[in-house]
C-alpha cells in the first residue's frame, strides 16, 4: 500500500471526472460505464507499490526469454 | 468517430519522430555492441522491416478502407480472435507508451533534473499529450508540423558543429568480421522500423489517400538516413567506446566547444529532443485512445484518453523498478515484441484477407457461370 501515490491519483481522478462528466452528458451510456470502469481500476492499480510488482510487463518478459539470451549472448 | 482529415505529407511529419525521437538516442550503443565499428550498416537493413510494414500496412488499408486495424481484424479472422487480436495489439501499445513515457523521464531526471520525483515528469508529459489527443488528428497532424522542423534543423546543426572533432579512421576496419554483427545489430532497430505499423491509424484519416504508401516509405527512408547519419558521427567521435555510453549522441554534444565560447549545448539538445518526445508520445497515445474506444465500440474515443493517459504512467511504473530494467527490456524483449505484433501478424492477417478475398471471388465468378 503506498496512501501517497494512492491519494494523488485519487485526486486526479475526480478532477478528470469534474472536467470531463459535463461534456458526457450526450454520450451514450456505454461510453460513461467504459469511462468510469477504465479510471476505477487505474485508481485500484494505483493503490499497490507497483514497481516491485510482477506485471504483463514482466510476463512478457518471461515469454520472451529464448529471445532475451540471444541477444545477450 | 473522428471527424479530422490529415495530409499524408502531415502523416509522414507524425511517423518520422515517432521513430527516430527515441532511436537516435539509445540505439546507437545498443547497434554498436553486437555491430562493433559497423553500426552505421545495421539501419539499412533494419529499414527492410520499415519497408516491409508500411507496405502491409498500406495494402490492408486498400482492402479495408476507413477502417483501422482494431475494426478489420474482426472482419478478417472472426468476431471472437479479432477481438482477443485487437486487445493483444492495444495492450502492446498501451504498454510500450508506458515504457516510452518512462525512457523520457528516466532521460530526463538521469541527465538533468536529478532532484525531481520521477513520477512528476512522467505526470506533466501525459497531460501535455492527453490535450492534444483529445484535440484530434488534425491538431496532431499541425503539431508534428510544426514542430518536426524544429527537430530536425538543431541535429544537423549539432553534427555540423562537430565536424572539428570528426576522427574518420574510427570507421576502419570495416567488415571484419563479415556481415553478420551489423545484421545482429540491426534486430534493435528492426524493431523500432516496425513501429511505422502505427500508420494504420493515421491511413483512414487521409485527405489523399494514394499518397500514403509514397510518404510512408519516403517516411522509412528519412528514418534510416537519419539513422545512418547519427550513427556515424557517434562512431567518429567516440570511436570504439560507443557501446559503452548510455545515450551517446548526448556524450557526443558534449564535446563541442568552438572559440571558447559556444558550449555545453547539450542542454539545447535535450530541449529539442523533448519536442520529438513529444510528437513521439502523442502518436502513441492516439494510438492507444482509439484502439480502446474503437475495441469497445464507444460513440467517440475522447472519453477515454483520461483514463488510458492513467493506464499508460501505471505501465511506465509496473514491474520496472529501476532504470536498468528499462534499457534491458529495449534490448531483450520490444525488438522481438514489435516486429512480432506490428510485422509478422499483421503480414498473415493480410494474407489471410486476400486469400479470403480471392475465394470470395472466385464463388462469385462460378455462380455466374
Amino acid at each position: 500500500m503506498r496512501w501517497g501515490a494512492f491519494f494523488c491519483t485519487a485526486v486526479i481522478v475526480a478532477l478528470i471526472i469534474l472536467y470531463e462528466w459535463p461534456k458526457m452528458k450526450q454520450n451514450p451510456k456505454k461510453d460513461k460505464v467504459a469511462f468510469l470502469t477504465l479510471l476505477l481500476t487505474g485508481l485500484v492499480l494505483s493503490m499497490f507499490n507497483l514497481p516491485q510488482m510482477s506485471g504483463p510487463t514482466q510476463w512478457v518478459e518471461t515469454l520472451f526469454r529464448p529471445f532475451g539470451e540471444f541477444m545477450e549472448k | 468517430m473522428e471527424k479530422g482529415k490529415i495530409s499524408s505529407l502531415q502523416m509522414a511529419f507524425m511517423l518520422y519522430p515517432a521513430i527516430v525521437a527515441t532511436a537516435i538516442l539509445g540505439v546507437p550503443s545498443i547497434t554498436a555492441k553486437y555491430a562493433k565499428t559497423d553500426l552505421w550498416l545495421s539501419p539499412i537493413f533494419a529499414a527492410l522491416i520499415g519497408y516491409l510494414t508500411v507496405y502491409i500496412a498500406y495494402k490492408l488499408h486498400q482492402l479495408y478502407p476507413k477502417q483501422t486495424v482494431i475494426q478489420f481484424s474482426e472482419k478478417i479472422i472472426g468476431r471472437i480472435p479479432g477481438k482477443i487480436f485487437g486487445f493483444l495489439l492495444l495492450f502492446f501499445y498501451i504498454q510500450n507508451t508506458g515504457l516510452l513515457v518512462r525512457g523520457y523521464a528516466e532521460f530526463v531526471v538521469g541527465s538533468f533534473l536529478v532532484n525531481t520525483p520521477i513520477s512528476v515528469i512522467m505526470a506533466s508529459m501525459v497531460l501535455l499529450c492527453a490535450f492534444i489527443v483529445r484535440g484530434g488528428i488534425e491538431v496532431l497532424g499541425r503539431a508534428a508540423q510544426l514542430f518536426v522542423p524544429v527537430f530536425i534543423f538543431p541535429i544537423f546543426i549539432l553534427i555540423i558543429l562537430l565536424i572539428p572533432d570528426l576522427e574518420f579512421k574510427n570507421i576502419f576496419p570495416v567488415l571484419a568480421d563479415g556481415i553478420m554483427p551489423p545484421i545482429k545489430g540491426s534486430i534493435v532497430p528492426g524493431g523500432w522500423f516496425s513501429e511505422f505499423f502505427l500508420m494504420i491509424f493515421l491511413l483512414p484519416f487521409l485527405v489523399d489517400m494514394k499518397k500514403g504508401i509514397k510518404s510512408g516509405m519516403m517516411s522509412v527512408f528519412a528514418v534510416m538516413m537519419t539513422l545512418i547519419v547519427v550513427n556515424l558521427t557517434v562512431l567518429f567521435v567516440l570511436g570504439p567506446t560507443t557501446s559503452t555510453k548510455l545515450y551517446p549522441l548526448m556524450n557526443v554534444s558534449r564535446y563541442i566547444s568552438i572559440a571558447d565560447f559556444f558550449e555545453h549545448v547539450e542542454s539545447a539538445v535535450m530541449a529539442v529532443w523533448i519536442v520529438g518526445a513529444f510528437v513521439k508520445i502523442s502518436v502513441f497515445y492516439y494510438a492507444c485512445a482509439l484502439g480502446t474506444a474503437q475495441w469497445l465500440n464507444l460513440s467517440g474515443y475522447r472519453p477515454v484518453v483520461w483514463p488510458v493517459g492513467i493506464f499508460i504512467v501505471i505501465f511506465s511504473l509496473w514491474s520496472l523498478p529501476s532504470s536498468v530494467d528499462v534499457s534491458r527490456n529495449d534490448v531483450t524483449v520490444f525488438p522481438l515484441q514489435g516486429i512480432l505484433m506490428q510485422t509478422i501478424i499483421p503480414l498473415l492477417l493480410l494474407l489471410i484477407a486476400v486469400v479470403r478475398k480471392r475465394n470470395r471471388k472466385g464463388t462469385e465468378t462460378s455462380r455466374m457461370d
